[in-house]
């Protein structure tokens, strides 16, 4: 079967079910059955045949882990080398499993990364930044500040599930290579710098705010703050 | 009632946005706490609390399959308990505001260990979905894993509700003398909250390189403070 065989609807399917992978999460098999779940549309569509059909959704539903958002990387090349194995008729589901073995940890790493400790961070900083500067037009300054966060972080969060699912299926085991995963070291870089702005505004603003700039409350703010981070950064 | 059927609703949405369905940043305490202030008649509190549980929580990452204290329910319940209290509480904004992020906090404890509970109780739908796999039925090994989410929206609703209603309860039947000997401590208290949240984001995100930044923001904020 040619990969344009695979058609769109098809993906987008997928991409709409990686939505629910992790929800039979559990200690043990992590995502393994979320992963299987996603699956079965591509998988349906590559064979009629029930029995490869079953084998394949067995092999893809033990355990699995990697962040939720790049699980699609996995997801698209996952289904083009199934769809290379059934073209070829030969098995190589070891060399499947060891590459979703290997690439799982990778792609781990670098989404709690880029996802949690910066798109997340920015994203909400963003927000409570617009909140806080715009209280004179309260309280539409809240439903601006929430949609900036929100609109944020899912326009990104979306475009990485959209991509790792076409890129995936399009290069195989070479998307991992891919620009995409590449940039995001990058947009790390860019994310921190501004996050770290941010706060910096935050720091003043709420200080004004909620201080008014009385000396006893901010020596109280500025010694909570100081305490907390020396000794996350320092006595670690 | 009503209140309490927009509560069930918002935590619903809260504990299946957390890992179960999407991962929206929905359950987000900046985001959740703000929507059910402003759906309730009280934005401004709503935002208060969320964004002080959002610079608390911010640095907690639900990687892999870490246990995890579950501070985006814990905050929709202390955000939920503020909202029904503040009509009839009888002491300052600061005291309830105080109180109802201390009782989130140890609500959070209690929601990390109702999540750790869900997730070992997956295994049920994970034997489940095998089982069904071996017989050849894949519906039913889709509709064991979409169970999964069923059970996270209903628990997480049902909880949200009883919790917010036991923290409106203590936050209206601690001893006056509690609040009116500690009025100071629970102003200070914020600030205190404040500070500690933001320290914890800053020690987070602090990078040799990039410390630069924080001391233009700085900069920023103190220029837009003299213009405004």
């Amino acid at each position: 079967m040619e990969k344009s065989d695979i058609k769109k609807p098809v993906l987008i399917r997928m991409m709409l079910r990686s939505f629910l992978i992790q929800a039979s999460f559990t200690y043990k098999d992590k995502l393994g059955l979320g992963f299987g779940y996603t699956l079965i549309p591509g998988i349906r569509s590559l064979t009629g045949d029930s029995d490869s059909l079953l084998n394949m959704l067995k092999n893809h539903t033990s355990y699995f882990n990697t962040h939720p958002y790049l699980a699609s990387y996995i997801l698209g090349a996952v289904l083009r080398l199934e769809s290379d194995n059934l073209r070829n008729e030969v098995n190589e589901q070891v060399s499947i499993d060891t590459f979703k073995e290997r690439f799982s940890g990778i792609l781990g790493s670098l989404g709690d990364r880029f996802f949690w400790k910066y798109m997340r961070p920015f994203s909400s900083l963003i927000g409570i930044s617009v909140i806080l500067l715009f209280e004179n037009i309260f309280p539409l300054n809240i439903i601006l500040g929430l949609t900036l966060f929100i609109v944020f972080y899912n326009f990104v969060h979306i475009y990485y599930r959209w991509t790792g699912l076409t890129a995936g299926f399009d290069q195989g085991t070479s998307v991992i290579r891919d620009k995409s995963i590449a940039n995001i070291e990058k947009f790390n870089n860019y994310l921190l710098s501004c996050s770290l702005f941010f706060l910096g505004i935050i720091i003043v603003l709420e200080s004004k705010r909620i201080i008014g700039f009385d000396a006893l409350g901010l020596t109280i703010f500025a010694v909570s703050f100081l305490t907390v981070f020396l000794f996350k950064k320092v006595l670690r | 009632m009503e209140e309490l059927i927009i509560i069930a609703i918002v935590g619903g949405i809260v504990a299946v946005d957390t890992t179960a369905f999407g991962q929206f940043m929905l359950s987000q305490p900046l985001f959740s706490a703000s929507v059910l202030g402003l759906v309730l008649g009280d934005a401004q509190c709503g935002v208060e609390i969320g964004i002080i549980m959002q610079f608390i929580w911010l640095k907690q990452v639900p990687a892999g399959g870490t246990m995890f204290l579950n501070g985006n329910l814990g905050t929709i319940t202390a955000a939920a308990a503020l909202l029904l209290a503040k009509d009839t509480f009888a002491h300052s904004h600061q005291a309830l505001l105080f109180n109802a992020v201390i009782f989130g906090l140890a609500a959070s404890y209690l929601f990390g260990f109702f999540t750790s509970l869900k997730r070992r109780s997956n295994i049920m739908l994970i034997k489940k979905a095998g089982d069904e796999l071996d017989k050849g039925n894949i519906r039913g090994l889709e509709r064991y894993h979409l169970v999964g989410v069923a059970a996270t929206v209903i628990s997480g609703m049902i909880a949200t509700v009883l919790i917010s209603i036991a923290g409106k309860f203590l936050l209206l039947n601690l001893p006056d003398g509690y609040y009116t000997g500690l009025e100071d401590f629970f102003t200070y208290g914020i600030y205190s909250l404040y500070g500690i949240g933001i320290g914890n984001i800053l020690a987070m995100q602090w990078e040799n390189k990039s410390k630069i930044y924080a001391a233009m923001g700085i900069a920023a904020g103190l220029i837009i403070t003299l213009i405004i």
